[in-house]
């Protein structure tokens, strides 16, 4: 299936979910199949392949992603946006193999369990909902002044939208800021929508009054609830691993 | 602050904590909504889940159950909390989102009356000022009247009655002042409200749900002499008669001395994790109590899971095919679990399956592979003879599993299945090593 000669063809995107989308599109119109589609950022060049660069276009990655659920399936969009949050290095290129099964065999391409493509899609994308998941619960928010609540996470895939829309459910009538530490952006909910923005130094305001006093009283719940006869380290480290001790409140000194 | 360890402290044996089985979206204006599988906001030292605000109202008992550390005659730090007092945490932890809900219980302070109407208060206050929307589980106090007990209903997504001591004889013994009636009655009106309910709800789609996350219980095990097969018939009969969504089981913890209590040391922890499962095998595995246990063999074999010990039993039965055995027996097979089960139903319809593809699909055969066949053939070629099976089962299981019952309340994963999940730091590769694959809770 290559594309004239030993070249490893591959396309290059901007990193946006939109670039992809019109990466394979351009694949389908091209009547090609690039072995690799990476992002353009950092991109270290090989001198045995063809580059080429895919340009983002509305009209195109709309196209693409309206036939998604037509033609495969909701669940297929979904499991194709969730491996875009990962930061699997080859992701890119996952989703275009299992989108590109999918356009072939239709909402079939899940039930493919021994394709390599497919098992790879939807075990990323269950890793991804799997820590989404978890962050909903262990994510913690602290009261600000202005009644502003507001939390810090840093977890390994981009999970933050996922957690906004859990969040604006959860606490529709509450003004809330969620920010991803890491990746520098944070997420602004103002009771009606919430909206993703790049953010280098978020200016905090101070603790509400009484904040300190409910945190302490959580700890206080926390230390009291464990069963000292069941003490169980390693199943408890297992479940809540310790890289994301450091946002939650249990954890903080008083 | 002290007043919430106390009641905190004294709550902790309960071990229902689950927040899962409601599944309601959160509305304007109000606060919260429930997720039906399940949210674990934090783990405690002993690995459990912590998903609800686990309280007491107050755990100044006027009974004197032997087993229980809030009982009168015991000599520990007494605290209450006011309605008031009980809504404004709830609350407040809710929106910091360190809880899922609500779990309240009470120690018996006056009467079974005066508590549940203080209880009431609590959840009116959340419901009605607070419009709070989140979940609650409540314990119905035995004894309590049938209308207060319908008020709880309407404001709490789960009811439970402990029965605590699985014989009548227990009870006497241990809980003087309690009877199986005054345990079986409220828990009998729940279960016929809940149906009422669920009825009238597809009549009147505003009608008022009572308890929609259904009705649980949990048992102490370990302190009365009851063996595992009495206990496990007795969840058996309470899902069939009350359909009880869930069943806990808890290790009895030694709070005291008394002549009539066994003198423990530990925990039986073990016994506490067959139980879990062995009940998992009831509600989803299609198994009944006399299957896996009888009068002749009352109690679980502390070496092999309860699924692994019944099919050593049933050899007869083994080994299947897995291209042509029904679903419901691929259930029956160590080491399959349910999602294991699905997978191979759904792979199979696309194409014909043997060991390498089954190992792709991310199937553990570690144990399968003793009970499974491809075309008449084992995984290695060979046919192996049932003391060979047996030998080799019981020296796997010669590593015991790591106890802790957090594993099974994160609802997240089922039984066989935690493998499957990958492992929380490293992005899985196409073919995950085996060795990386480790069960939390052992597999069955
Ligand atoms: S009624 Fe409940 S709180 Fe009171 S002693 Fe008995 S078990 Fe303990």
């Amino acid at each position: 299936m290559h594309n004239g000669g030993a070249l490893k063809l591959v396309y290059t995107y901007d990193g946006s979910f939109e670039g992809l989308l019109c990466a394979v599109h351009h694949a389908y119109y091209e009547h090609q199949v690039p072995d690799e589609i990476l992002c353009e950022d950092g991109l270290q060049r090989d001198l045995m392949a063809c580059y080429v660069a895919v340009d983002t276009d509305k009209t195109k990655s709309d196209a693409v992603y309206f036939s998604i659920p037509k033609r495969i399936s909701a669940n297929a969009l979904q499991t194709a946006y969730r491996v875009f949050l990962s930061e699997a290095p080859d992701k890119a290129t996952v989703i275009y193999q299992y989108l590109r099964l999918g356009y072939s065999l239709g909402k079939k391409v899940d039930y493919l369990l021994d394709n390599d493509w497919v098992l790879r899609a939807q075990k990323i994308s269950r890793y991804v909902g799997t820590e989404a998941h978890r962050l909903a619960g262990l994510l913690r928010f602290s009261q600000m002044t202005g009644d502003i609540y507001y939390a810090a996470i840093t977890p390994v895939n981009n999970v933050l939208e996922l957690l906004c829309v859990h969040f604006a459910d959860r606490m529709p009538s509450q003004p809330w800021v969620i920010c991803d530490t890491g990746r520098k952006t944070a997420a602004v909910y103002d009771t009606r929508r919430w909206e993703v923005m790049r953010v280098d130094a978020l200016a905090l305001p101070d603790y509400a009054k009484g904040e300190k006093e409910y945190q302490r009283l959580w700890r206080g719940f926390y230390n009291a609830i464990g069963i000292e006869s069941r003490r169980n380290e390693k199943l408890r480290q297992k479940l809540m691993p310790k890289m994301y001790h450091k946002n939650m409140t249990e954890f903080w000194l008083d | 602050m002290e007043k919430l360890s106390i009641l905190t402290a004294a709550a902790k044996y309960d071990v229902a904590c689950t927040s899962s089985g409601s599944d309601r979206k959160g509305v304007r204006g109000g606060l919260g909504n429930t997720v039906g599988m399940g949210i674990c906001h934090s783990f405690a030292s002993d690995g459990r889940c912590i998903s609800l605000l686990k309280i007491l109202m107050t755990n100044d008992c006027v009974y004197d159950c032997k087993y229980c550390a809030n009982r009168h005659s015991n000599d520990v730090a007494r605290a209450a909390f006011t309605p008031e007092e009980i809504a404004d945490l709830t609350i407040n932890f809710y929106k910091r989102n360190y809880i899922e809900g609500l779990f309240l219980s009470s120690a018996v302070i006056k009467n079974a009356d005066y508590t549940t109407e203080l209880m009431c208060q609590a959840l009116h206050l959340l419901r009605y000022r607070y419009k709070f929307n989140g979940y609650i589980h409540t314990k119905a106090i035995p004894g309590a009247s049938p209308e207060l007990i319908s008020q709880l209903g309407l404001l709490a997504d789960r009811l439970s009655v402990n029965i605590e001591l699985p014989s009548q004889e227990g009870l006497k013994l241990l809980a003087p002042q309690k009877s199986k009636d005054s345990i079986i009655k409220p828990m009998r009106q729940i279960a016929s409200q809940i149906l009422q309910s669920r009825q009238e709800m597809v009549v009147y789609k505003s009608a008022p749900s009572f308890a929609p996350a259904g009705q649980s219980t949990q048992m102490i095990v370990g302190a009365t002499p009851d063996s595992d097969y009495k206990i496990l018939s007795l969840s058996q009969s309470m899902y069939q008669k009350f359909s009880l969504k869930r069943v806990f089981y808890s290790a009895y913890v030694p709070v005291g001395s008394h002549p009539n209590l066994p003198a423990l040391t530990k925990p039986p922890l073990l016994r506490e994790h067959r139980l879990y499962q062995a009940d998992w095998l009831l509600r989803f595995y299609g198994f009944s109590a006399s299957e896996l246990l009888s009068e002749a063999q009352p109690d679980f074999n502390p070496l092999l899971d309860p699924k692994c010990d019944w099919a050593l039993r049933h050899m007869d039965q083994f080994p299947v095919d897995v291209n042509s055995a029904p679903y419901d027996m691929l259930l029956r097979v160590p080491g399959i679990g349910v999602t294991s089960a699905k997978r191979i139903r759904i792979a199979r319809r696309t194409g014909k399956l043997d060991f390498p593809t089954l190992k792709k699909l991310g199937i553990v055969l570690k144990r399968a592979r003793y009970f499974v066949v491809v075309d008449g053939k084992y995984l290695d070629g060979v046919s192996m003879s049932e003391s060979f099976i047996v030998q080799n089962l019981l020296g796997d299981a010669s590593m015991l599993p790591a106890l802790g019952n957090g594993a099974q309340q994160t609802s997240l994963f089922d039984y066989d299945d935690v493998a499957m999940l990958p492992s929380a730091k490293t992005f899985p590769p196409i073919n995950p090593a085996e060795e990386s694959v480790k069960c939390i809770t052992g597999e069955l």
